[in-house]
Order: C-alpha cells, then sequence, then structure tokens
C-alpha cells in the first residue's frame, strides 16, 4: 500500500507529469521569445510568390486575401499554428514516431543516443559525489575523535591538506577545469573520467562533502555518539562501515543526506550537460544546443527537454528510492 | 584484580585540580556512591574511567587501571587498541542524558541490538516486571515517537542490561520523575546491587535517593579529596515557609478539556492527541503543583490555558467567559475580546533567556515589554530583583550574559513585576540550588498574599512538592493515560 | 591569533576581488589605441591624391565626367600603455607581426576589462533583486504557515530544473533580440535575462537557509514568552530578524548567493559561446564567452598565445576563490 503510493507520487506526479509540465512550460516560453523569427519568415514567403504574381493580379485581388489564399493553400491546421506545431512534434515523439520533416535527421534517434550518454554519466558522477564526500566525511569524524579523546592529532595536517585541495578544485569554475582537461587529454576522454572531472572541479563534491561532514562532526559531541564510543567498536577511519564509529555517525546523518543528494541531481545534470559541451559528447547538453540554434529545430528542441527532465526525475527516483527502502519515516519527513 | 584502581591520580581541569592524588581502588562486587556538592568533579572523574574526557581541556597526572588494564600511565592516556580491550572486558557507562542515548535514525530493536546484543529477551522481561511496559510496543518506533518519559525507562533497562562487570552510574535522578523513581530503586536493589559478579559505582546529590539503595560504601568529594563516609548525611530540616492566604474562590476551571494537534505524515495530515478528558479547579491563592513524566502533556496544557495552540476542544472558563471560544484559533494575534484575558496572564517558560530580546539589555527589553501593555514599572521591577536576591545592575546585563539561574530569577521577578492574575511557571526552580530556592518560594508566597493569584506550578522534584506546592496533581492520572 | 588570520583573510578576499574594482577604471588609464586617418604625403609635402571609388569599389565620376580625386588617407595606429611593446619581441617574427599581436593584445585586454565590467554588474544587481526575494519570502513563509507550504513546492519545482535549461531558455529573447540588429537593447536584454534566471535559480536554497532559523527562532524559542507579552507574530519576528543569529544568516546568504551568481554566469557565457558562436550573444559579455572564445589558446596549436586562456580564467578563479573565503569565513564564524 505504502510503496503504491510512493511510486505514485514519485513516478507519476514528480517524473511524469512534471517532465511533460516542465517541457510545455518551457517550449511555450521558446516559441514566445522566438515568436518574430518564424512571422519574419512567413511574410518574405508572402511577398516572395506575391512579388512573381505582381503583374497579373493586383487589380483583381486584395493583398490579404491573397496572403490568406497563400497561406491556407497547402498546409492543415497542425502546421500553421507553431505551437500545435510542435505539441504534434511531441505527440509523435511520445508515440515513439520519427520526425521525418527533415531530411537525414531522425530526432528519436539522437535523442535515444542522448540518454545513453547523459544518464550513465549522470549515474557515474552521482557515485562519485557520494563515494567522495562520505570517504571524506568518515576520514573528519574519527580525526576529530581521535583528536579529542587521544589526543592524536597526526591526520588533523592530511585533513587540512585534502581540506585545501578540495578547496582550490571546487574555486576553480568547470568550465575551465573542463578546459584545461581537454587540453591534456584530448577528445576522446573516457566516460567516467568526465564524469570524475566534472564532479571535483565547480564545487559539486566540496558542497556535498561540507554538508555530511558538518552533520557528522556535530554529532560527535553528542550523547549518543559518546555512549557508543564506549562500546569497543573498530573506528573506521576511511570508509564508514556497518559496526564502526564512523558507520554509526553516518547512519545518524543518513536521514539527512540521502535527501540532500536528491536534491542535488538537478545540479549533476546541469554540469554533466556544460562537461558534454565541452567534450563535444553526444549527449542530451548538445543535442539541446544544436536544436536552439537550426530554426526548424522545435521539435528536436522540445524531444530533447523531455528526456533530459526524464533523465532528471528517472536518476531522482532512484535516490528517493533508496530512501524509502531504508527509512521510510525519514522519507515522510523530507516530503 | 580490582576493577578500578588509581595510583596516584590526579585529573586537572585547566587550572583547577579536580582529583589530587588519589589512590582509590573499588573491589569487585562492591557497590559504590560518590557524593559532593555539583561541581566538584564527581562525574569528572567517572568520566575519566569510562575514558570520554576530552582531552583538550583536561590534563592528568599519575596512573590509573580499570579491569586490571593500564588506562592512564604517568599522566598518559593509552592508545586506542588498548581502550579497545578495556571497554570489550566489561566496562558500562550510563550518562545522565538518559533521553539521548539512542540513535535518532535507528529504531529502538536496532539501538537495542547495538547496546546491549544478546539481551532482548532479559530486557523485555525486566521492563514488564519493574516498569510495567511491553517492549513490543515500541519496538518499532524511533526514538522521537516515543514520549521522554518512556524513553528514560527503556534506555536506563537496556544500558543496564548489557553484559559487564563494571558499572558506572552518573547522576541517575537529574531527569527521574516521581513514579521512576520508586521502580528504579527496586530495580536496582533487586537485581544490580545484590548481584555480585558487578561492581557499581554511581555519582549523585540525591541523598534521599541514595538512601534507599543498599549499598557498600559511600564516598564524598570535596576539595579534590576521597573521604569515605561511615554514614550517609541527613538531610538538613528545611522548615516550609508559611504560605499566606488571601481570598478563595474558584477562579478556573477547566471542563473536558482536550489538545490535539497536526502532524505530517505518509497519509497527509494526522490528528495526534496531546491529552483529552481534562477536568479541573483552580482556586485563587492556592500554589498548585502538576507532576508527571516529561512529554505526557504538561506543557501542553500550559500553552492551552495561555491560548496559544488551536485545536483546544472543551472549556476553560473564568469569571463566566470561556476562553476557548474567546480565542479559538492562533494566528498570531489576539482578538479584542481575549486581549483583557492575556494582560492578566504571566508565564514563565522554561528556558528563561527566551523571555527577552536577545540583542538589547534587560532594562530595555523590560521598556519594550511595557509598551505593549504589560503593567508594572522598572522601579517595581527593580524591587522585585532585590526581592530574589539580584540587583539592579543585572537590568545592563544582555540575556545572553546572565547564567541559567539568574536569568530565571530575572524572569520571575519580571512575571511578579506585572501583577498577574494568573501565573503559569514551567520547571521554575530547575537551575536554581535549594538555598535561593527557597528564598524565591517565599517571594512568591508573599506576592500571593498582597495579590488573589491562580498559581500552577509544573515540576517534577521532590524538593518544591515537599516545600512550596500545596495541592499536587499527577497529570497522568488527571487525563487517564497509562504506559503502553 | 584567531584576530591575525581574520585581518589576513579579509586582506586577501581584498586582493583577489580587486580585478573587478580595476575594471571600472576608465580605460584611458592603462591604454590608449587611437587610430587616425591621415593624409598621406609625398616627401616634399604635397598629398597624394587618388581616385574616390564608392561602396561597390566603382570609380565616382564628377559631374564633367572626369573621376573625382580625394586625399589618400592612410589608418595609422598610435598606442599610448604601460604595457611594453618590448614583451612581443620575438627575433623569429618580423616587425609588422610583433605590431600586430602588440595590437592583438591589448585589444583583448580591452575585452576582458569590458567582460568584468558586465561580470560585477551582474553579481551587484544579482544580489539585490535575489535578496530582496529571499527575505520576503523567507519572512511571509514563517508569518503564515500555508503561505510557506505554498512557495516551499513553488520552488522545490524551480530547484528540479537543472539550472542550464532555465539559462538556456532564457537565454532566448535576447537572441531575438539579437536578431533584430538592435545590439544596446540586447545587452540589456541579457541583463534583464541573466538576473531573472540567476536569482530563480539561487531562490529556493537562499529561502530555505531564512525561514528554517527564524522558524525554529520563534516556534522553538521566543513565541510562548513573547506572545503572552500580547506582541502579534508579525511584531515578533521582525525583532527576531533583527537578532545577531538572523543577521549572520543573512550574510552567509548573501555569500552564497554571490558564489552561485558567478558560477551561473560564468558558465552559462562559456555555453552560448560554445553552442552559438560569434553571433551567439552581445559580444564576449561574459567572462565564460571569453574564455570560451580563446578556448584554442591551450590547445597548442593556434593563433592566440596561451595568455588569451589564462589572463580571464585565472581572474575568474582569483573571485571565485575570494567568494568561497568569504562563505567559508561566516561558518567560521559562526561555528
Amino acid at each position: 500500500m505504502r510503496v503504491l503510493r510512493f511510486l505514485f507520487r514519485e513516478l507519476v506526479i514528480h517524473g511524469i507529469l512534471f517532465a511533460m509540465i516542465g517541457t510545455i512550460v518551457l517550449s511555450s516560453l521558446y516559441l514566445i521569445a522566438t515568436g518574430e523569427d518564424e512571422q519574419v519568415e512567413g511574410r518574405t514567403a508572402i511577398s516572395a510568390s506575391f512579388n512573381e504574381n505582381d503583374a497579373e493580379s493586383s487589380e483583381n485581388q486584395s493583398i490579404s486575401s491573397r496572403a490568406d489564399a497563400l497561406l491556407s493553400s497547402d498546409k492543415s491546421v497542425w502546421e500553421r499554428n507553431r505551437y500545435l506545431k510542435a505539441l504534434k512534434g511531441f505527440g509523435l515523439f511520445l508515440t515513439g514516431q520519427v520526425n521525418t520533416s527533415r531530411v537525414g535527421f531522425s530526432s528519436g534517434a539522437i535523442i535515444r543516443s542522448g540518454a545513453a550518454v547523459t544518464l550513465p554519466l549522470a549515474l557515474i558522477a552521482l557515485l562519485v559525489i557520494i563515494l567522495i564526500s562520505v570517504v571524506c566525511s568518515a576520514y573528519a569524524v574519527t580525526t576529530r575523535y581521535m583528536t579529542l579523546h587521544f589526543n592524536d592529532s597526526t591526520s588533523v595536517y592530511v585533513e587540512k591538506l585534502i581540506n585545501g585541495i578540495s578547496a582550490v578544485l571546487a574555486a576553480i569554475p568547470l568550465f575551465v577545469g573542463l578546459m584545461i582537461i581537454y587540453s591534456v587529454a584530448g577528445r576522446y576522454c573516457p566516460l567516467p573520467i568526465v564524469a570524475v572531472v566534472t564532479v571535483l572541479f565547480g564545487g559539486l563534491s566540496w558542497d556535498a562533502t561540507n554538508f555530511l561532514k558538518t552533520d557528522m562532526l556535530s554529532q560527535v559531541g553528542q550523547t549518543h555518539a559518546i555512549v557508543f564510543s564506549t562500546l569497543g567498536r573498530p573506528l573506521g577511519k576511511f570508509f564508514p562501515s556497518q559496526g564502526t564509529y564512523s558507520g554509526y555517525i553516518f547512519q545518524a546523518s543518513l536521514p539527512r543526506y540521502i535527501p540532500y543528494v536528491a536534491g542535488k541531481v538537478p545540479t549533476i545534470i546541469g554540469s554533466i550537460t556544460i562537461a558534454e559541451i565541452a567534450f563535444s559528447f553526444p549527449g542530451l547538453g548538445k543535442t539541446l544546443i544544436d536544436a536552439m540554434k537550426a530554426l526548424n529545430g522545435t521539435d528536436t528542441l522540445v524531444a530533447s527537454v523531455f528526456v533530459l527532465l526524464c533523465v532528471n526525475a528517472f536518476v531522482s527516483l532512484i535516490v528517493k528510492g533508496i530512501l524509502f527502502l531504508f527509512y521510510p519515516r525519514w522519507y515522510e519527513k523530507a516530503l | 584484580m580490582k576493577p578500578v584502581e588509581f595510583i596516584d591520580f590526579s585529573i586537572h581541569l585547566g587550572d583547577r585540580i579536580t582529583l589530587k592524588h588519589s589512590n582509590f581502588s573499588l573491589d569487585e562486587g562492591t557497590s559504590t556512591v560518590i557524593m559532593g556538592v555539583t561541581g566538584t568533579g564527581k562525574s569528572v572523574l567517572l568520566k575519566s574511567i569510562a575514558g570520554i574526557l576530552p582531552m583538550n581541556i583536561f590534563t592528568f597526572e599519575g596512573s590509573q587501571k580499570v579491569n586490571g588494564l593500564d588506562s592512564y600511565v604517568d599522566g598518559k592516556k593509552m592508545d586506542f587498541d588498548q581502550w579497545t580491550k578495556i571497554e570489550k572486558s566489561g566496562l558500562m557507562f550510563i550518562p545522565a542524558e538518559t533521553a539521548m542515548v539512542m540513535n535518532p535514525s535507528l529504531t529502538l530493536d536496532q539501538n537495542l541490538a547495538l547496546l546491549a546484543p544478546g539481551a532482548r529477551e532479559l530486557i523485555v522481561s525486566r521492563l514488564a516486571q519493574y516498569f510495567s511496559m511491553n517492549f513490543e510496543n515500541y519496538a518499532r518506533n524511533y526514538p522521537d515517537e516515543v514520549s521522554g518519559g518512556e524513553m528514560q525507562r527503556i534506555t536506563l533497562m537496556i544500558l543496564l542490561s548489557r553484559s559487564g562487570n563494571l558499572i558506572l552510574l552518573d547522576e541517575p535522578t537529574v531527569n527521574l520523575d516521581r513514579n521512576l523513581r520508586k521502580s528504579f530503586v527496586e530495580f536496582l536493589n533487586k537485581e544490580i546491587l545484590c548481584d555480585k559478579s558487578k561492581t557499581f559505582l554511581m555519582v549523585s546529590h540525591d541523598v534521599d535517593f541514595i538512601r534507599r539503595l543498599t549499598l557498600t560504601q559511600a564516598y564524598i568529594l570535596e576539595n579534590g579529596e576521597m573521604i569515605k563516609l561511615e554514614k550517609l548525611p541527613e538531610l538538613e530540616g528545611y522548615e516550609k515557609p508559611e504560605a499566606k492566604k488571601g481570598a478563595s474562590g474558584s477562579a478556573i476551571e477547566l471542563k473536558e478539556v482536550s489538545q490535539s494537534y497536526f502532524k505530517r505524515g505518509m497519509f497527509g495530515e494526522q490528528k495526534f492527541t496531546a491529552f483529552k478528558g481534562l477536568n479541573l479547579q483552580f482556586e485563587r491563592s492556592t500554589i498548585y503543583g502538576i507532576t508527571g513524566p516529561s512529554g505526557c502533556g504538561k506543557s501542553s496544557m500550559i500553552k492551552a490555558l495561555l491560548r496559544l495552540l488551536d485545536e483546544t476542544g472543551g472549556e476553560i472558563l473564568m469569571e463566566g467567559n470561556n476562553l476557548v471560544t474567546l480565542k479559538p484559533k492562533e494566528n498570531g494575534k489576539d482578538p479584542a475580546p481575549f486581549k483583557p484575558f492575556r494582560k492578566r496572564m504571566a508565564v514563565v517558560q522554561q528556558d528563561s533567556r527566551f523571555s527577552f530580546f536577545p540583542d538589547l539589555t534587560i532594562r530595555k527589553s523590560f521598556e519594550q515589554i511595557s509598551k505593549a501593555g504589560i503593567e508594572g514599572t522598572i522601579e517595581e521591577f527593580t524591587a522585585n530583583l532585590e526581592k530574589v536576591g539580584l540587583t539592579a545592575e543585572h537590568l545592563n546585563c544582555l540575556p545572553q550574559a546572565l547564567s541559567s539561574g539568574e536569568s530565571k530569577r530575572v524572569d520571575i521577578a519580571r512575571a511578579l513585576t506585572a501583577k498577574p492574575d494568573i501565573l503559569l511557571l514551567d520547571e521554575p526552580f530547575a537551575h536554581i540550588d535549594f538555598e535561593t530556592r527557597l528564598h524565591v518560594m517565599k517571594v512568591i508566597s508573599d506576592y500571593l498574599a498582597e495579590h488573589a493569584t491562580i498559581l500552577v506550578v509544573v515540576t517534577h522534584e521532590d524538593f518544591d512538592l515537599r516545600y512550596f506546592i500545596e495541592k499536587n496533581y499527577d497529570f497522568p492520572e488527571l487525563v487517564g493515560i497509562t504506559l503502553r | 591569533m584567531k584576530k591575525h588570520s581574520n585581518v589576513l583573510k579579509t586582506v586577501l578576499i581584498v586582493i583577489l576581488l580587486l580585478p573587478l574594482l580595476i575594471s571600472w577604471l576608465p580605460e584611458k588609464l592603462y591604454y590608449d589605441l587611437r587610430e587616425e586617418k591621415k593624409a598621406q604625403t609625398y616627401p616634399d609635402g604635397t598629398p597624394v591624391m587618388i581616385q574616390n571609388l564608392d561602396e561597390n569599389g566603382d570609380p565616382v565620376f564628377e559631374e564633367d565626367g572626369t573621376p573625382q580625386m580625394v586625399v589618400s588617407l592612410k589608418k595609422e595606429v598610435t598606442v599610448r600603455s604601460f604595457i611594453p611593446e618590448s614583451l612581443f619581441q620575438n627575433e623569429d617574427k618580423s616587425d609588422k607581426e610583433i605590431k600586430a599581436s602588440y595590437y592583438g593584445f591589448l585589444k583583448f585586454m580591452d575585452q576582458v576589462f569590458i567582460s568584468f565590467r558586465k561580470l560585477s554588474l551582474i553579481l551587484v544587481s544579482t544580489l539585490i533583486c535575489a535578496m530582496i526575494f529571499s527575505v520576503v519570502l523567507g519572512y511571509l513563509s514563517v508569518l503564515s504557515m500555508s503561505a510557506g507550504r505554498g512557495f516551499a513546492n513553488v520552488l522545490s519545482a524551480f530547484e528540479s530544473i537543472p539550472s542550464i535549461i532555465i539559462a538556456l531558455f532564457c537565454y532566448v529573447p535576447v537572441s531575438g533580440v539579437l536578431s533584430n540588429g538592435k545590439a544596446n537593447a540586447a545587452s540589456w536584454v541579457s541583463l534583464l535575462v541573466f538576473v531573472a534566471a540567476t536569482t530563480v535559480t539561487v531562490l529556493p536554497e537562499a529561502v530555505r537557509s531564512i525561514s528554517i532559523p527564524l522558524s525554529d527562532l520563534y516556534n522553538r524559542k521566543y513565541s510562548v514568552s513573547f506572545r503572552s507579552y500580547g506582541f502579534t507574530k508579525n511584531r515578533i519576528l521582525s525583532v527576531l530578524m533583527k537578532t545577531s543569529l538572523m543577521k549572520d544568516t543573512l550574510k552567509r546568504v548573501a555569500a552564497a548567493i554571490l558564489l552561485k551568481t558567478l558560477v551561473l554566469d560564468t558558465s552559462f557565457g562559456y555555453v552560448v559561446q560554445l553552442g552559438f558562436g560569434e553571433n551567439g550573444s552581445p559580444q564576449h559579455t561574459s567572462p565564460g564567452s571569453l574564455i570560451a572564445a580563446y578556448r584554442s589558446a591551450i590547445f597548442g596549436s593556434s593563433d592566440y598565445p596561451s595568455l588569451y586562456f589564462w589572463i580571464p580564467a585565472l581572474i575568474v578563479i582569483a573571485i571565485s576563490v575570494a567568494f568561497l573565503l568569504i562563505l567559508g569565513k561566516q561558518n567560521g564564524e559562526e561555528a
């Protein structure tokens, strides 16, 4: 029963419905903003054909009826109105049909291949962020514990060093870092490296690590952590595994960490798209830009926006699903 | 092998020495209590044996052994591996704040498995026998879903049922309510103290509580010295001050009052009931006490009386007016018919820091409060301050500069200056030592003699009940709550 | 000791932010590139006369049929700058090439200054706009529970869209105005659009950062006593907003907004430049687009020296480090 309600809420409402509404809203914005262009197009077409028939028919017919006749002659309602045209393209895409109105341009295929690049990149980036933040936080927490309880500050310097390096990496904007890597590694950079680089530069992993670290460090002084430390369990210096001190503290922070990661997913997708554009990967980011450049690209645009939002929803779904599985009560609270 | 052995051991807290060159030791199977005034360092001693003192504040001299293993050698704490061995050898530490022991993101069952693996059956049977609680009803709940009193009982039982031979109990009575105290004493006597395989070391200042336990020996920690006591000290005879009586007559009547609140859950908002079916009558010039374990709804009752909550059911009658209909909802403002009643109420809440403007001096706060229409002049306020043992200098302090005892007294003085008809005190003496407490109680009684006020005090300390409260109600009994 | 490090940090921040201030100095201060059309003369002083040509290159004739003769004008470039030409001395290159690269560099520096001027404008305007919205929305969220929940829902919907999509779609009106040829209006439209897009992106986090501490202060701490004095909720909240805790929170929110604006503006400029090329935006108005335009500079085999990439990149990194330091200082002060 609960599972059904969860699935309904996340998959249907936050997933599909939201992706569709988002696509429609964004595409309408786009169409409204580019309205002038198409009108200019139309007018030049009309005036061009009008000039041809100039000599004969100017005496007999008024200009507007001429224009009307030209406009209505060979295009149906769906083709004439740009909004409906976009909607039609969207509908075709949803039903899996390929848009054949442009020669050599199969929007469906492009988008499908785009999702095959963007989605794995996003998932890898997500995993990398989680790994980095978890390991760094475990190290920070155990360092604090050892300093506090055993006056053992050997790892404090290592931690400060790691902090410094990640701060510098975070200060370098993403695209600058990408450019540097591109100049070094060239075009054919493997996917995982791209994901790692995207996460390191520009502060994605920095934010996530800070969040988790602050949360976990605030737990160190609390009574329940102190009581746990008298139980004689291992420390868990580098990875907060089950049964270790850092694992215990990590568990106490999880209910806040998982919703945080779920909220970071759109930012991850945004950074991934920038990385795709920088490396000219055939992903959704590049498709989006190409679609915006092309004049008749409304179909591709609408479809690629939709797919991007779907990828977004899918990754969010995975994260929220994990939260729901392990901590259904915390999922409720985070609503 | 002695479970605890000090070899010329000293503890330094910055410049202070809390323990001087002690050679204290415990024999196996004994039960000991260390007494002393608050702040002498009893808890610090206990925590040094448990190994949880922060090393950047405390320094040590000498050596210490726990269960035969070296824990401190020549002033240096041993390393992590050594302490792991010590902890695994049977060390058990129970802190004073038992309500905070559990991991908030694990269920009670998971916490139990972590803290006392293998002892589940024992814990369940003990809970049923001594506290009349069925653990299965709580097993799948999270710590914040369980009320404070229930949490304390479960935690104490779990921690005390672990397998180990050295039990360190830190100030167990600080948060105990009266009902729990009786059963807890019984449990300790029957199961823990007579178990000769366990060594028991407790720190407490509550003489009443200590008297009822069967202990082997008692020590007192004074000026860094551990002195063995021949017999337990008697409680000095305090005299209950004569409470002068003023006018009487039923002033507030609560009829079938209930309080619910909404909590967001899986299926939208759910209604939870704090309490229902409350019937009470308060007369003027009588000091009423409301007792009960934490979380049973006492504070909710105060807030309901102050009309600061929605969803209050029933009637609160005062001079023929039903306060609930005069102000049914809390949306930030008081409706005009209710305003005169608002002016006649005063409350002293648990944390007195939050009674004054955070960035203004007390004097300026008082000016602002007076502007809101509360009665009382600054001279009366100063006079009241002096009555409770403070000076006019305290008027120029910021709230955060005052200690908890001082801010509490300033708050009480402020409340009395307003000359309220209804005075509600929520744990008013929590941070005040016994001497000052009597002083403040007298001030309040004197006030009561001059003004026919309705006075309600929420407390759980025996001392208050014995020397201040005239008529006491046990809140769970009033509303018919029983433990699951 | 702590005071010393605080002073050091402040000095460092000011140094790192200097480029933003320097960019506002009038150009004449650092270099002066003047192109003059001077009349060409023969050695004896008489002016050189050549045939006058119209736009198409055809000769212009006087009324009597003779070709029109005008004075020949030569473009002469005079330059005054504190950057010495000697930096560009290279034995392999001819005098002309050296002069060309020197002037090219000066023109490039001009672009750098313009772009950072624009950046500072965007930073300030976004900060003002976003702070106003965040404070108002945060305050209202606590004042009224239902309003708060409504805002939270809308804002979390915004948060779910990758920011790059919001920015790209908001960019579209800019391209619309550009394609109509009004370059000046396009600059203003793009400024407006950037500010709007960035405000929408930073709002969810900022509103949360304000409403959560405020609500905690009110509901858990001050409401009982202060309401019992007869103060209205509005009055209590306005008092709480002036507490030192809330003031620190506001400073932190401001620092976070600045950082996010920097990241968004530069990333977005980069993407637009990369995707749409020179026709994409009012030319090089963001440091990001500047870096993207000269990205080939670090690829080794290009026309531009690698300085063209590193100068704007390092300045952006410096500003980013400054903002991170400010944010860290705020966090450190409250910790």
